[in-house]
């Protein structure tokens, strides 16, 4: 299986600089119930990550600007199509446009559902300042991991770290 | 004596109205410019009822700046100039009726500004009360002053003992320690705290600017960053340093720390960095061009731009969203959140600067 990415020219969501990557996650100190989002899709739908309860999500800050985000795409596509149903992601896009986000689906390919967090207002409440910043709720709505930076999400560890939720 | 600007808060409604603000009387002075610049937002694709802000020239007099006229038109339902409470930022908040098509509003300003040098002697820049400066030392939303910010602070004016000293040790710390990052979007957010924690020292001049305000506070001198947008091409040859014409993606901003004793005095380490990366293929802090905007960049600025604000963690007025960092570019909003202000083409607005005959 390969080994995780090191995502060295990793961004930051707020500024655009330097983020180490270790592609590990590890366990989530802040408030267990996972903040709300309720949001639109860049479709212009509502949809809320309330809808996902009895699932284990990965709630996924990003922005196209963002290179690691980009990166780290396609894995977040391949292991949530491995994990599901039980499995989802979720991605938050911070302040961008529905036109430039549909584009970048479009060619991405990325399936799983985006939502547009157009002030900024949702990442604050997660505590997401440095981008990608991935969060891991389980089937009841609580958080209990935190990966901040680009990682392959196919590696072992973070596959069994998901595993371990389901 | 000089005229105040009169900005007034006037309704407007109907289509296609216009509203003229302000005027005041130009007193011809050497070294002064003025200019027009026109801002037009277009919303292509409301959703629901849509607001919009825009930034209008600064609203304090200064000796380097003064607005001369605002107007704006459009079909919207009403429109207001708005001083945002903490720092008197003033901008045109407009609000449509559902269903209108495509919300358009234009905003036209005039003003005029001159070239900006301070030297280091007692009262050579504007002075500010007890009140302003207690303001430009606090911390902001993304500008705290505690925890890394101050202990990389202490380090950088270790030794340094005047206001002078303190901020000329920051000033040569950004320029020799960051970078330009021609990939940040827009002219960056200013997260200071994070680009020191990720030791990310890289952005644009919303980044690196606030990295010397921040750091300069937390050194205990006021300081400000200074939003605006370049509005003319550099008269001193700066190819990077300038933009006329289309100023749609033009917005720079800078600084100013105030010394005790002498003023408010103008900076700006970030186009030092600007001028590394774009004036010329290779350039390095050795080379002369470079070594001659870090002096020119420290007590100085050239008149080619044109002064918004100095806000931070600005609340847009009828909004229920999160705060701006910063209000130096249109910000619009509908019924599914707030529009991408670094977007112009999907947002669709541009802004036009020409110099106007004295």
């Amino acid at each position: 299986m390969r080994r995780r990415t090191l995502l060295l020219a990793a961004g930051l969501a707020a500024i655009g600089g330097q983020a180490r990557a270790t592609g590990v996650m590890t366990d989530w100190k802040g408030p267990p119930a996972a903040p709300p989002i309720d949001l639109y899709t860049p479709g212009g739908d509502p949809f809320a990550l309330s809808s996902l309860l009895g699932k284990v999500v990965l709630v996924n800050f990003w922005a196209t600007w963002c290179e690691p985000c980009v990166t780290e795409m396609p894995s977040l596509q391949r292991v949530r199509d491995q994990l599901a149903p039980g499995f989802e992601v979720l991605g938050v896009n911070y302040q961008e446009g529905p036109a430039r986000i549909k584009a970048f689906i479009d060619k991405s390919g990325i399936t799983f559902p985006i939502v547009r967090d157009t002030d900024g207002a949702v990442a604050k409440a997660w505590g997401a300042r440095i981008f990608p910043a991935s969060y891991l709720v389980d089937r009841a709505g609580r958080v209990k991991h935190v990966l901040v930076g680009g990682a392959d999400w196919t590696g072992s560890k973070l596959v069994s770290t998901i595993r371990s939720l389901l | 004596m000089k005229r105040r600007t009169l900005l007034q808060a006037l309704p407007a409604a109907g289509l296609l109205s216009t509203v003229p603000w302000a005027t005041r009387a130009q007193p011809a002075q050497a070294g002064w410019r003025t200019f027009e610049t026109v801002t037009r937002l277009e919303i292509t694709q409301p959703t629901g009822a849509v607001q919009a802000w825009v930034p209008l020239p600064l609203s304090q007099d200064t000796d380097w700046f003064q607005t001369l006229e605002n107007s704006v038109s459009g079909n919207f339902e009403k429109s207001r100039i708005v001083h945002e409470p903490v720092y008197r930022a003033a901008m045109v908040a407009a609000t449509f009726k559902a269903g209108e098509p495509q919300p358009v509003v234009e905003v036209t300003s005039r003003f005029r500004t001159r070239d900006r040098k301070v030297e280091l002697k007692p009262g050579a820049g504007m002075q500010a009360t007890p009140a302003e400066l207690a303001t430009y030392l606090k911390p902001t939303e993304l500008m705290p002053t505690d925890g890394i910010v101050r202990q990389t602070a202490l380090d950088i004016t270790k030794g340094a003992r005047t206001d002078v000293d303190k901020a000329r040790a920051v000033y040569e710390w950004v320029v020799e320690n960051t970078e330009r990052n021609p990939k940040t979007r827009g002219c960056g957010v200013g997260d200071i705290k994070a680009m020191l924690e990720t030791r990310a020292l890289n952005g644009k001049c919303a980044d690196l600017n606030a990295l010397f305000v921040g750091l300069v506070r937390a050194a205990g001198v006021p300081a400000r960053d200074v939003y605006g947008i370049r509005v003319a091409d550099s008269a001193r040859g700066y190819k990077s340093l300038g933009k006329a014409g289309d100023i749609t993606r033009a917005q720079h901003c800078r600084a100013e720390f105030h010394a005790q004793g002498i003023g408010w005095v103008p900076v700006d380490p970030a186009d030092v960095r600007k001028v590394i990366l774009e004036e010329k293929p290779n350039l390095t802090l050795a080379d002369d061009v470079v070594k001659e905007a870090r002096a020119m960049l420290w007590g100085g600025w050239e008149g080619n731009w044109m002064a918004y604000n100095y806000a931070h963690d600005v609340r847009l007025p009828g909004s229920g969203k999160a705060p701006v960092p910063f209000l130096m570019y249109p910000q619009a909003e509908n019924a599914q959140g707030r529009l991408d202000a670094l977007d112009p083409d999907n947002f669709r607005y541009r802004i036009s600067s020409r110099e106007l005959a004295a």
